[in-house]
């Protein structure tokens, strides 16, 4: 009569759930780590950087971080050009001066500060876009000459690496 | 066979051990399997769970509990987990430190009033090539045969410059620049002169139309 009521009761279901939270979850996190890398991977290191710089071949692998770094890319009108005095295009670091001559000093002053700062930076960067006119690269690199201390230390201008 | 003698009068609760229990004139291989059924209904009855078939318990042998029950569950082994996760950690902790940047080395910044800049002429000696850059972003190439020759591709111009040192000995590549010209194009023309293997290479810029 026990036994009957045991199986009208019927505790074996119980039983089964409890094998079923045994579920091995070990291969998913396998793959989903799998996937994860594998995205890592293959997205841009750095999706920020806002330069389409040019393709080189033989460019020379430096740090960024122990760079004072120039930002020059193409201007909203033809032939017009942007300068950020930094690495990222924020607006606050927009060179706000357009006469040559005061974009020069400009960028003199914010090299010679930044030196100040970071007195033991390597160089300038100058992370020009492809597109820039040579002149603006040029005005850039006259407006680090007029830092004293970059006189004696030297120009990165940065480069793709051609694959 | 239901069990005999004094076994079977006694209540419940407190029934002696069973090697204290006399039982008279039956083998005692014949109680042990009653014994084992009641001793294995007691114990079901404190796990909480099913009492087993009667009918087959016998044959099987004790079921062990300590081996089953929720535990394995909780048991997961997180260390490959956590290898992964560190190794993605340092992964990120590493290139996040060290951004490096793919750069030409210029020399540094002079400031000079191009007024008074004294341009050398070549000499026999400082035998070089010289690039133009123009306002159209086309390169010409000037080596000691032949003058401004146009080079339709990038190509074509570095090509021209390896021939130039090849032939001639050209160990400075200058490269003129008009300011209107892109400066990929102009890194172009430096970044063959490094793959070249020129010596010097110097770049000057222009306003004036070719």
């Amino acid at each position: 009569m026990t036994d009957v009521v045991a199986d009208l009761v019927d505790v074996r279901p119980k039983k089964v759930k409890t094998e079923e939270a045994d579920l091995d979850i070990t291969p998913m996190i396998d793959i989903v780590f799998l996937l994860l890398a594998f995205f890592v991977m293959c997205s841009k290191m750095d999706p920020s950087d806002p330069v389409a710089m040019p393709k080189a071949q033989y460019g020379s692998t430096i740090p960024e971080k122990n760079c004072i770094v120039l930002v020059a890319v193409p201007g909203p009108t033809p032939g017009s050009s942007l300068i950020y005095k930094g690495r990222s295009k924020d607006e606050n670091q927009l060179v706000r001066a357009s006469d040559p001559i005061a974009i020069e000093e400009e960028i003199g002053q914010y090299v010679e500060s930044e030196y100040t700062r970071k007195p033991d930076a390597i160089g300038v960067m100058i992370k020009g876009d492809r597109e820039v006119k040579t002149g603006v690269i040029e005005m850039i690199k006259r407006g680090v000459g007029n830092s004293a201390m970059a006189q004696t230390r030297q120009i990165f201008i940065g480069v793709e690496q051609l694959r | 066979m239901p069990p005999s003698g004094e076994l079977a009068q006694l209540p419940q609760g407190d029934r002696p051990p069973l090697e204290s229990i006399p039982i008279p004139g039956t083998p005692i291989t014949r109680e042990i399997p009653a014994l084992r059924d009641d001793d294995r209904a007691r114990r079901m009855a404190w796990k909480g769970l099913e009492e087993d078939d009667p009918d087959d318990g016998d044959e099987e042998p004790p079921v062990d509990f300590s081996q089953k029950g929720p535990l394995p569950a909780d048991d997961m082994d997180m260390t490959p987990m956590v290898d992964v996760v560190f190794l993605l950690l340092i992964f990120f902790m590493v290139t996040a430190s060290f951004t490096l940047q793919q750069t030409i080395e210029t020399p540094p910044a002079m400031t000079e009033d191009p007024a008074f800049t004294q341009i050398e002429d070549p000499t026999e000696e400082d035998e070089y090539v010289e690039v133009i850059v123009d306002q159209n972003n086309s390169y010409f190439v000037t080596t000691r045969s032949q003058g401004d020759v146009e080079a339709p591709t990038e190509r074509e111009m570095r090509e021209r410059i390896k021939q130039a040192k090849t032939d001639f000995g050209a160990r400075v590549l200058k490269i003129r620049a008009h300011t209107e010209s892109t400066h990929g194009r102009v890194t172009a023309v430096w970044d063959s002169g490094i793959a070249i293997g020129m010596d010097q290479i110097i770049l000057r810029t222009t306003e004036e139309d070719f």
